[in-house]
């Protein structure tokens, strides 16, 4: 299946310009709607070098010291990721994404169709084999193993390649309900941190990488490079073995997802209603018939009805005792009127870290591994980044995504409030079990509770003075303010590039320091910049220098 | 509400979507603008509803210059993009709800402006079901009713009559505009459906290119172009290609 007519689009191309170039007007009219070349280019560059995280790892471990085992951990872990990306993406594709609403308006059989999704695929998997490339090439280098073994590299990243397209095939057919968000973006995000991680943890991680066959394959490698030991060259064979089950794979998947595409499109059949639920039809079996006889019973109370802060939690209850009845209306709309579940968090939160305690204080763990829980229970149990508010979720228009709340008289200064009053409340009922957690951290260190005890007061500090940069976050995600190029931006940009430097030294100097005095200087300036970027970008805001529609992502 | 456009200018990089835009709004009555597509209409709306911001130029309502922190000014507007926005898992009525409570519009003489418009725009079985679930011209009419429930002063509304709006919606519509038309308020909507705007509309707003080719009253320019073939508004748009050529 073409989708493309290069050849057509070019003629057309030339004929239209030519007719244009006679028309003065509409020669100008085209050449303002037309992205220059070089944008086109640089656009495309852009999305490449982010899409590929492990690029990156690439370029900065390539020149550490201990930079090889690195490199082979980001590869087992990117090609565990990527595995699950690819063959949950494809799946979605084809059974109930984009693709598949597009091709069903268009005269295409289901053959032709699942043929152009495996053609995609295999392209991906193309790039990903480059990725794979390159990056053993590095740890061959860095082992002296090149020019003379370049056949391991090529073999290692063919194989890289061949197990996790493999993989990606036989993964959504036998976990078809696994999702993207929860199995590869953390892999992902892992891939990417692991350049700052210490090296205790890429230990942990090497012997980890173990557990999934992208590991295999890199241990295999490092085996040869002299990083392993040489009876780790074995792993190769399993590694193998999965690649020839390749062609069954397919067969198998293909088999599967035909019959799944036939059962969306058969008589009778209210499958695709289901797969694009919040699309076009509605759902008639949740609409109840409505008899003429039968007036509907509902009155004003319904209309007006309003979600209960008193019986959603009790920190809802706190929060809602420091809202006045405006801002409890403006703290409704930006949670999509679902009140209670902070409370929620907060218990899920306090049995994370309770869990964290004991293990610290019994399970002779490596030090780093007992962070975990700390960082993951405040994560989740305080509004660290701001916290989440539908307020903000974007609406899909032409020319961009305007945010709910622009189109609803609520403003800058009642949302700030609104959500500064929350999550002050939110942080300050997490601070428990952040010093709780953090005096038992310390205890186990060997530095001591009463340090423990201090440093977990600094980390609700910082997590209060931060944020009305959060909260000014949370707006700027809405708006267009990198693309809009005026004094005001302008403006403000150079005032947050300037108050940056005194927010790092207030965030350092408030770890470092060991008088109160000095510490308490440093809260006091972090405070003090991130109000005024937060009252800065205010006045952007309100001034109407920026426009509430950002690029849709 | 006096609304007045002062060498209103918007840019999008190269694009200038709204070219020195100047006009003069009186409260009370309906205008329709038109133009081809790309001329800036759904700009112009956005602009007075405070989600762009003018490159330059100036907005007043009432005399008093815009500016989107004005939440006060801001709860005498609404505006209805093209497609509507709403939190998917709330309820028609919860939506109404909601929007009403933001308007501060309340007291029980709501209760039977709300089931009159539900009753019209034929959402009554509606009222329980998330709006993720409803298709495109039920969200529109819930979302349409939630803000003619609000009875704000000024309605913006970007292509309501493409809306995906079935006949009834659309004829409630037009009967709803008339009514609010009569209480004072100002309904301004973009269009390219002639001849409703012909049908409906006081004053029509023709922009090409970013700038007003025409803004008069439908009759002055029933008037100007009597004896063209076709409808008044067709007439106008043969006008505009052809100057443009």
């Amino acid at each position: 299946m073409k989708l493309k007519s290069p050849a057509l689009e070019k003629r057309v191309r030339e004929v239209a310009r030519d007719e244009m170039r006679l028309d003065k007007a509409l020669w100008k009219d085209y050449k303002r709607h037309r992205k220059s070349w070089l944008r086109r280019r640089l656009e495309a560059g852009n999305k490449l070098l982010f899409v590929l995280p492990l690029f990156w790892v690439l370029i900065f471990a390539g020149v550490r010291e201990h930079g090889r085992v690195t490199i082979l951990v980001a590869i087992a872990l990117y090609a565990t990721a990527t595995t699950l990306f690819r063959g949950l993406n494809f799946r979605l594709n084809v059974v109930g994404g984009y693709d598949r609403a597009l091709f069903l308006h268009f005269p295409v059989s289901d053959h032709e169709f699942l043929k152009y999704e495996w053609k995609k695929l295999v392209r991906s998997w193309l790039g990903a084999f480059c990725v794979f490339l390159l990056a053993y090439w590095i740890v061959a280098l860095r082992s002296d193993l090149v020019p003379e073994n370049l056949g391991q590299v090529l073999l290692a990243a063919v194989l890289q390649t061949l197990c996790g397209a493999t993989l990606s095939i036989w993964v959504p057919t036998f976990f078809p309900r696994l999702k993207i968000v929860s199995s590869a973006i953390p892999i992902y995000f892992l891939t990417f941190i692991c350049l700052w991680l210490p090296a205790a943890a890429i230990e942990f991680l090497w012997s980890s990488v173990l557990l999934v066959p992208a590991g295999w394959i890199s241990h295999a490698f490092a085996s040869s490079g002299g990083v392993a030991s040489r009876a780790e060259n074995l792993l190769i064979a399993p590694a193998a073995a999965i690649c020839l089950t390749l062609p069954l794979a397919l067969h198998i998947a293909r088999k599967a997802l035909s019959e799944e595409l036939d059962r969306q499109t058969s008589d009778g059949s209210d499958k695709l209603e289901q797969m694009f639920a919040d699309a076009e039809t509605p759902d008639e079996a949740d609409i109840e018939p409505v008899s003429s006889q039968t007036p509907l019973q509902f009155s004003y109370e319904h209309i007006s009805e309003r979600p209960s802060w008193e019986t959603a939690g009790w920190i809802e209850k706190l929060v809602a005792r420091s809202l006045n009845a405006q801002e409890r209306i403006v703290a409704e709309f930006m949670l999509a009127q679902n009140v209670g579940g902070w409370s929620k968090r907060w218990r899920t939160a306090a049995l994370v870290s309770a869990v964290g305690v004991i293990v610290t204080a019994l399970a002779p763990l490596p030090p780093w591994i007992l962070f975990l829980p700390m960082v993951a229970g405040g994560l989740w149990g305080a509004p660290l980044f701001g916290g989440i508010w539908p307020g903000f979720n974007g609406a899909p228009t032409f020319g961009g995504v305007i945010p709910t709340y622009a189109v609803f008289p609520v403003g800058y200064g009642d949302i700030s409030r609104v959500m500064f009053k929350a999550n002050t409340i939110r942080i300050l009922v997490w601070a428990p079990l952040l010093t709780g957690y953090a005096t038992v951290l310390a205890t186990r260190l060997g530095n001591g509770p009463r340090y423990g005890f201090v440093e977990g007061i600094l980390g609700v500090a910082l997590a209060l003075v931060l944020q009305p940069l959060m909260i000014t976050a949370h707006f700027s995600a809405g708006t267009n303010d990198t693309r809009q190029t005026n004094l005001d931006t302008l403006a403000f940009f150079g005032l947050a590039i300037f108050l940056l430097i005194p927010t790092i030294a207030g965030v350092i100097g408030l770890f470092v320091a060991d008088s109160i005095l000095i510490k308490s200087v440093a809260v006091t300036s972090v405070l003090v910049c991130t109000m005024l970027a937060w009252a800065a970008y205010m006045r952007l805001f309100n001034r109407g220098r920026i426009d509430l529609l950002s690029r849709a992502r | 509400m006096q609304i007045a456009l002062e060498s209103l200018s918007k840019r999008y990089s190269k694009v200038r979507a709204l070219d020195n835009v100047s006009l003069e709004i009186e409260s009370g009555q309906i205008v329709s603008i038109l133009g081809p597509n790309g001329a800036g209409k759904t700009t112009l709306l956005r602009c007075l509803s405070g989600i762009v911001a003018p490159t330059s130029g100036d907005i007043r309502y009432d005399g008093e210059k815009f500016y989107r922190g004005n939440t006060a000014v801001r709860r005498r507007i609404a505006y209805l993009p093209d497609f509507p926005i709403a939190f998917p898992n709330n309820t028609v009525l919860r939506h109404i709800g909601m929007v009403l409570q933001l308007y501060g519009v309340d007291g029980s003489s709501t209760e039977s402006r709300v089931m009159d418009l539900l009753r019209g725009f034929d959402l009554m079985p509606l009222i329980e079901t998330p709006m993720a679930k409803l298709s495109r011209g039920q969200a529109y009419k819930a979302a349409l009713s939630a803000l003619l429930a609000a009875d704000t002063e000024l309605l913006l509304i970007d292509e309501p009559f493409a809306s995906g709006m079935d006949p009834n919606g659309i004829t409630f519509l037009k009967r709803e505009a008339r009514n609010s038309v009569k209480r004072g308020r100002t309904i301004i909507y973009s269009t390219q459906i002639l001849d409703i705007a012909e049908k409906l509309s006081d004053r029509v707003c023709v922009m090409d290119r970013g700038e007003v080719r025409h803004y008069a009253p439908l009759a002055e320019l029933q008037v100007v172009n009597a004896g063209s073939a076709g409808t008044v508004l067709e007439g106008l748009f043969q006008q505009l290609r052809e100057s443009a050529q």
